[in-house]
């Protein structure tokens, strides 16, 4: 009797440790897995919102107004594009040499557009036309006239990522250039 | 007697399995400062993110000179390393040391023009304009600069 169950605790002992090396050898392979696919899924490329070619901003009207005190730069925009846009970036150069566009207009629009940090905020659907958009000239703060040269316009799109968050996408493929020296020297 | 026997065999597996896991936990440690842990920005490796979706032109002109930079991208850019390239020897400096550069970076769209001309810059041919970012990993944010191979050239 003490034989057998000797031998059947013998039994049992073996088969435990061969129960623990399997769980320590699988549990440290998902463990290894785990930290492996972690780190390699930053990896994976993920589709980020790319604005569509065809998305497309025109000019229709530009307007250096001096008639009043303060001039002011008038611009109507039309969307002959295929997709809606929902805002534009508007820059401007202040000096004649100058080869980059960063003077940023959108702040110093003056009928009341709403502005979303560095762009102004306005829905422009497919071939639809806007109301005419103002930007003042004259800092009121210091009492600097501000000359610009040329005007550059970049659309915003909002688009949906994986998942289905918000975006801001530059369309900087559809930015659109116009040279105007306003108020004319 | 028996019982001591008896226990050998499991103060052994004890043991073996206690130093295994203290000599893993070792060499993961060891490693773990080796390897380059993975910075993510929007939910992409950082380093894909410099080399698909960093956009933005600079130019070093006006009168006077001065940086000019515009973010086309859809990510902000926190700052920039400045490699100032005379001759054949260059030397690299943060933007924002030696310039007004915003504190908080250019956001998506964003435009800067330095009011001055660098004085770092006199007597030098050109520039590379390499993008720094802000990534996280699982220890919090961090600074990341890109490759230089992400860099704009800029004619001085």
């Amino acid at each position: 009797m003490n034989r057998i169950l000797k031998k059947l605790r013998k039994k049992n002992k073996k088969g435990i440790s061969v129960v623990i090396g399997y769980v320590l050898l699988i549990s440290m392979a998902v463990a290894m897995s785990i930290v492996v696919y972690q780190w390699l899924n930053t990896y994976v490329p993920k589709d980020t919102p790319k604005c569509p070619d065809d998305t497309s901003l025109t000019i229709t009207e530009l307007v250096c107004d001096t008639t009043a005190d303060a001039p002011d730069l008038k611009l109507k925009l039309r969307n002959n594009g295929l997709f809606d846009v929902n805002g534009y970036f508007i820059r401007a150069t202040t000096s004649q040499d100058q080869e980059l566009a960063t003077f940023d207009l959108s702040r110093r629009n003056r009928n009341g557009l709403a502005i979303n940090t560095d762009y102004v905020s306005v829905d422009i659907p497919i071939n639809t036309k806007t109301n005419e958009h103002i930007f003042g000239l004259y800092d009121h703060a210091n009492g600097t006239l501000h000359t610009i040269y040329s005007i550059e316009i970049v659309p915003i799109r909002i688009q949906e990522d994986e998942k289905k968050i918000n975006r801001t996408v530059s369309c900087t493929n559809s930015q659109i250039k116009e040279k105007i020296t306003c108020p004319a020297s | 007697m028996e019982k001591n026997r008896g226990l050998s065999p499991v103060i052994a597996t004890v043991l073996l399995v206690s130093i295994v896991v203290v000599l893993a936990l070792v060499v993961f440690l060891y490693f773990r400062g080796t390897v380059d842990q993975a910075v993510v920005k929007i939910g992409k490796n950082i380093n894909i993110v410099c080399q698909e979706d960093i956009k933005f032109s600079a130019s070093y002109s006006g009168t006077p000179k001065t940086l000019q930079i515009i973010n086309n991208g859809d990510v902000a850019i926190y700052d920039f390393k400045v490699r100032i390239i005379t001759g054949g020897d260059y030397n690299s400096v943060s933007l924002k040391e030696i310039s007004d550069f915003n504190s908080e970076g250019l956001n998506q769209g964003g435009t800067w023009n330095s009011q001055t001309s660098i004085s770092n810059f006199d007597g030098a041919d050109e520039l590379l304009l390499i993008p720094v970012l802000i990534g996280t990993t699982s220890d919090g944010q961090v600074i990341y600069e890109c490759d230089s191979s992400t860099g704009v050239e800029v004619t001085l």
